[in-house]
């Protein structure tokens, strides 16, 4: 259909040349070869061979290799240097024939210990023996060109690479087993299952065959809408493998913030001074919770300032507030809260669900510094705005001892978990995303078309239409299956 | 060289739906064209239905109609039945279909070619195509003579090498009471040519006297005609006649059932494939055995004739069973038949090899049309016949072929499915085949083929002088409309409320009025006084006004996916691209790529088994060839 959009669609949302096919040679029938583990210190390693070539390159450093090996066994020997046959190590060798493995190439797997010297002479030698160092992405493009893998599939592995935590990785992993393009292809069905009904309704009105009712009809389009829903809701949650939670830490100036932010990381990632208006961009630190990336942004404190540097910095620590998924308002201990503190809070903490309270902690830092009656007092502050511990979450922190912080995290993780379902699909790509919403539109506005009692042809457009958006997430072609299904479904002949 | 001599520019071989469209459109070109038939008594003959359009083919015939072909105007000269189908549907699927008095139809086509200059018809047979190296020179007649020719059409229908089937009884012949043509089928195998076998079949023929009218429903055509050609007179020429229906029943399914051992299609008599949507009594019967009942129409073929055809019932069981179980259908019960339903076999050419002007791929100035190429259906045979008779004539004049997009006219649709797709069964017209179904209608059907006709130059002068006139009236409508603007008082409001709409909020124009679902065009005129004669006298201008008011919307965002269709449709692929030097095609791409040779990166991906994955294959390829080369501009030919 739109082939070109979805190419267009690919390049513009990954940033490996994966999909820009210029980036790898053309016509090139060389064998390439690529470290397929992370770089740097592991218990083992694997260097992929994929290409016409891999065996015999992969056995000129492996004599151990039979002249024909069998796919999908392993072999195990010692690995040698081209010229002078020193040991290198001992590897396990993963042999895969042709339109058996992953690239649908020739492919060698070669599993060494895992130490970047062993790595580094294993791929000079294989270079010396005919390979070509692969491009980013190649094993996978060489994968999609030999039709091994649909595009929904090509994105889950560069998720797979990309993703920077263990259950962003199981979730690109199902994305490349095609549970998504399953689910995609299911929502398909059902639409090909209506319009195959409209389609029998317009082409064969005159046969007297019996063509659903609309009410069933409707039943249908509501199922497909609930899919999208559900995996538009799994969008946020796939965003959250993907990029982990975000956390912004705000507040008036020198309440503390980027003691907080380093405890929080326990590291110093922020520079800390008494001064006011100290940090002037934002700062990030990273930990992980339960397997998820947290950020934690140091924001500006928010003030009016006359200062240039500052003013951005306060504007980007507004934008950081926007975009984070939990904010920490940070109040001093022992300050009587400014006016305009107590209003930001109010105002932010009764915002409707997941926009204020859910949203929303205050923290009290500086603990260790203030006595019980400050503490009191700033509570009191925050009673009188309507802000208590029964409608917000209130946490009394110390950076300097560590005191509290235990608590936040158990928050994070229970946030974490909330958003966090293993068992269902997860839609990762902003790709994805807009697809299903074009595709949930369709249904919606079909929906409504039917309940007017609009003529067939127009649901018939926004099915198709929703059809053409599931065929460029997968990269499909629209074939005949509507006619093919009208006649296996309805008894048809003049 | 050989077309010095020619007698004949153009020789079209078969006098059906297809020949008569080739023959009409080379001649009227200026080409001296020749047609050869085997039976000058059959010219246009409906050898099944009697009728002409339906669904999406009444668009096919609109527009043959409006570049100029013939199919159009002659139901309409013999049209005893007018029906508009779909018509409480929308806009886009409505199909105008004429039942016609067969006899009455072919005459008019006889006159037609007899009266015609520039064209002669002879009686004949044709052994074989005249062939020299890989160009078709002319024809071979039986006694060996041959004529001579600059381009050869094919239009041979079902008779090369036909074979009918009643029961387990076969003998040769295209149709009953027409031998076979054999010859030429061999001589395009051998030339390396895929052919292959489709089936066919047509139901019985009734004594009408013999039918018990009483029990069946009468079925009244409808009270207003929109005929099919811009050139014909708005009123009926003929008295209308009804239909009448009745229903199979279990009784008829049991008799059938019974015998099944007697079909020729059960006892593996018959190699080719039938077509789905027109399956015999005995395909329904099996494969929808929970059905109680199938609904037959009794179709009268003609006025004067005494034969009444049975649509739904086609069926190839041995005589004395058709006659046992149509005895058992309300209204049959003393029935007499005058002719045995019947399937016939016969050849046709994969139409993968043939090119969009419907000339074959290896012998040149030889084109093919109708059902040689796998099609089904007098329509569609005759927009192939229309297409090929301009495309002989255009070539031989060394202009550009007439291809029609996929946007532009079902007939595009056709073409492009054909020399794309192939088929394994009789190809037939549906509207779900068009993808950009929204704006191939047949009330803008003018609009959308008026440069092509311009173009063709195979109508008078007067017609466009009448096309002007029609446009001319649809601008000025639409103007009134846009510029009649009701004010929210009184009088208004209440005439709405009369309408069951909501009342006006400010003012409004009449335009925004016709937009509400509710509200017909009809409704509207009548709001806006203006005298109903107007809508009566002409209410194609009135249709056509009020569905681009109304949907206005859906043809700009059916517009926008034809834009974005263009991309690829417009990366034109070199005719000699070599697709086993592609990387990552498979075997079987490749093969059917070579086979196909798509002329754009668009027509590839609609080639059956071309994955995505193979497109982008192929605009890797010619993208690196062309940087290569430095020719980028390969890739850029053609906008729009």
């Amino acid at each position: 259909m739109t082939l070109i959009s979805i190419l267009d669609a690919a390049t513009t949302v990954t940033r490996s040349p994966f999909f820009n096919p210029m980036a790898f040679g053309v016509d090139d029938n060389s064998t390439i070869c690529a470290l397929s583990t992370p770089p740097g210190s592991g218990g083992i390693a694997v260097i992929r061979v994929s290409g016409p070539a891999a065996f015999r390159c992969t056995r000129s450093l492996c004599p151990f290799l039979p002249a024909n090996p069998e796919s999908h066994r392993v072999y195990f020997g010692t690995a040698r240097e081209l010229r002078g046959a020193d040991a290198i190590d001992d590897v396990l060798v993963a042999c895969f024939a042709t339109g058996r493995s992953f690239t649908g190439e020739e492919t060698a797997e070669i599993n060494c210990h895992g130490s970047p010297v062993l790595t580094a002479s294993l791929l000079k030698e294989l270079v010396e023996a005919g390979c070509r160092p692969a491009r980013p992405g190649e094993f996978t493009f060489r994968a999609f060109m030999n039709g091994r893998i649909d595009l929904v599939q090509a994105e889950g592995v560069l998720s797979l690479i990309e993703s920077q935590s263990k259950s962003a990785a199981r979730a690109a992993l199902r994305q490349l087993k095609g549970r998504l393009s399953a689910e995609l292809s299911k929502i398909e069905d059902g639409l090909v299952w209506i319009l195959a009904q409209l389609e029998a309704s317009i082409d064969f009105s005159t046969e007297g065959i019996e063509v659903m009712s609309s009410e069933a009809v409707c039943d249908r389009i509501q199922d497909v809408i609930t899919s999208c829903d559900r995996l538009l809701d799994s969008y946020r949650q796939g965003r959250l493998f993907a990029e982990g939670l975000r956390i912004a830490l705000v507040g008036r100036p020198n309440v503390g913030k980027s003691s907080l932010l380093n405890a929080l990381v326990q590291e110093d990632r922020a520079i800390v001074t008494a001064i006011p208006g100290t940090t002037r961009d934002l700062v990030e630190g990273r930990i992980m919770v339960q397997g998820i990336p947290v950020t934690v942004v140091d924001t500006a404190g928010l003030r009016e300032t006359g200062d240039e540097v500052e003013r951005i910095g306060i504007e980007r620590a507004r934008q950081a507030l926007e975009k984070a998924d939990l904010v920490f308002h940070v109040i001093e201990s022992s300050r009587v809260l400014l006016d305009e503190e107590k209003a930001d809070i109010a105002a932010l903490v009764a915002l409707p669900g997941n926009d204020g309270a859910d949203r929303h902690c205050i923290l009290i830092n500086k603990i260790d510094a203030a006595d019980g009656d400050a503490v009191a007092a700033r509570l009191r502050e925050l009673a009188a705005v309507g802000v208590t511990k029964q409608t917000a979450k209130i946490f009394e922190v110390s950076a300097r001892t560590r005191h509290g912080l235990e608590e936040l995290e158990e928050l994070l993780a229970t946030k974490v978990r909330a958003d966090v379902s293993e068992m269902s699909e997860v839609v990762m790509q902003t790709r994805h995303f807009e697809g299903l919403q074009k595709i949930h539109s369709c249904a919606a506005r079909a929906l409504a078309l039917i309940t007017k009692d609009e003529s067939a042809e127009f649901i018939a457009f926004e099915l198709q239409d929703a059809i053409r958006a599931i065929h460029e997430l997968l990269g499909k072609e629209f074939n005949e299956q509507v006619i093919d299904r009208i006649f296996k479904e309805f008894c048809i002949g003049k | 060289m050989a077309a010095s001599h020619s007698l004949f520019d153009v020789v079209v071989i078969g006098a059906g739906h297809a020949g008569i469209e080739a023959c009409l459109a080379s001649a009227r070109s200026g080409l001296k064209t020749l047609m050869i038939t085997t039976n000058l008594d059959r010219i246009g003959f409906m050898s099944c239905n009697p009728s002409i359009g339906g669904l999406a083919k009444g668009h096919m015939v609109r527009e043959v109609d409006a570049m100029g072909g013939e199919i159009g105007r002659a139901a309409d000269e013999t049209c005893i039945q007018f029906k508009r189908l779909n018509s409480r549907k929308g806009p886009a699927v409505r199909g105008s279909r004429a039942q016609c008095d067969k006899d009455l139809y072919s005459d008019y086509m006889a006159k037609r070619l007899f009266s015609q200059p520039n064209l002669e018809v002879r009686r004949g047979e044709v052994r074989s195509l005249f062939l020299r190296g890989t160009g078709c020179e002319g024809v071979v007649l039986e006694d060996g003579a041959v004529v001579p020719a600059r381009a050869v059409i094919v239009t041979t229908g079902t008779f090369m090498r036909g074979v009918m089937h009643i029961g387990l009884e076969r003998r040769a012949g295209g149709r009953v009471g027409d031998e076979a043509t054999v010859g030429i089928s061999d001589q395009l195998a051998e030339f390396g040519f895929t052919v292959r076998r489709l089936k066919t079949g047509t139901p019985p023929r009734l004594h009408k006297d013999s039918i018990d009218w009483s029990k069946t429903i009468e079925q009244f055509g409808d009270e207003t005609f929109y005929p099919f050609s811009l050139r014909s007179d708005r009123r009926l020429k003929l008295p209308q006649v009804s239909c009448w229906l009745s229903h199979t029943n279990e009784k008829t399914h049991e008799i059938i059932r019974r015998n099944l051992d007697k079909s020729p299609m059960f006892a593996g008599h018959i190699e080719g494939i039938g077509p789905r949507y027109c399956p015999s009594i005995e395909d329904k019967v099996t494969r929808f055995a929970e059905k109680a009942g199938h609904q037959t129409f009794l179709e009268p073929e003609g006025l004067q004739t005494e034969s009444v055809y049975l649509q739904g019932i086609s069926t190839s069981l041995p005589v004395e069973v058709q006659c046992e179980f149509l005895r058992t259908i309300p209204g049959l019960e003393n029935v007499k038949v005058l002719r045995a339903g019947y399937a016939v076999e016969y050849d046709f050419i994969e139409p993968t090899q043939i090119r969009h002007s419907l000339e074959t791929r290896v012998i040149e100035n030889l084109f093919l049309a109708g059902q040689i190429n796998g099609t089904s259906g007098y329509e569609e045979a005759a927009a192939q016949g229309f297409v090929a008779g301009v495309n002989a004539a255009r070539k031989l004049r060394g202009e550009e072929p007439l291809i029609l997009g996929r946007d532009e006219a079902y007939i595009g649709v056709l073409i492009d499915d054909l020399v794309t797709k192939g088929t394994i069964e009789p190809y037939r017209m549906f509207t779900s085949r068009a993808e950009h179904r929204l704006v191939l209608r047949e009330d803008n059907t003018l609009e959308r083929l008026q440069d092509r006709a311009i173009d063709l130059g195979l109508l008078p002068t007067e017609t466009f002088e009448r096309l002007r006139v029609i446009r001319k009236a649809r601008a000025e409508l639409r103007q009134k409309l846009r510029d009649t603007v009701l004010v929210p008082n009184a009088e208004t409001q209440s005439r709405l409320h009369e309408l069951n709409t909501a009342v006006l909020q400010k003012p409004t124009t009449a335009e925004e009025l016709l937009r509400r679902p509710e509200l017909s065009s009809f409704e509207v005129m009548r709001f806006l006084r203006i005298d109903s004669r107007v809508i009566f006298e002409d209410p194609s201008v009135f249709e056509s006004v009020e569905i681009d008011v109304k949907y206005a919307g859906y043809v700009a965002r059916q517009n926008e996916i034809i834009e974005q269709a263009k991309r690829l449709e417009n990366l034109r692929l070199p005719a000699d691209l070599p697709y086993a030097d592609v990387r990552g095609l498979s075997h079987e791409e490749i093969e059917k790529l070579t086979k196909v040779r798509p002329v754009s990166l668009g027509q590839a991906q609609r080639i059956s088994g071309v994955n995505p994955s193979a497109i982008q294959a192929i605009l890797v390829y010619l993208k690196g060839r062309s940087f290569e080369r430095l020719k980028v501009r390969e890739l850029e030919i053609e906008p729009g």
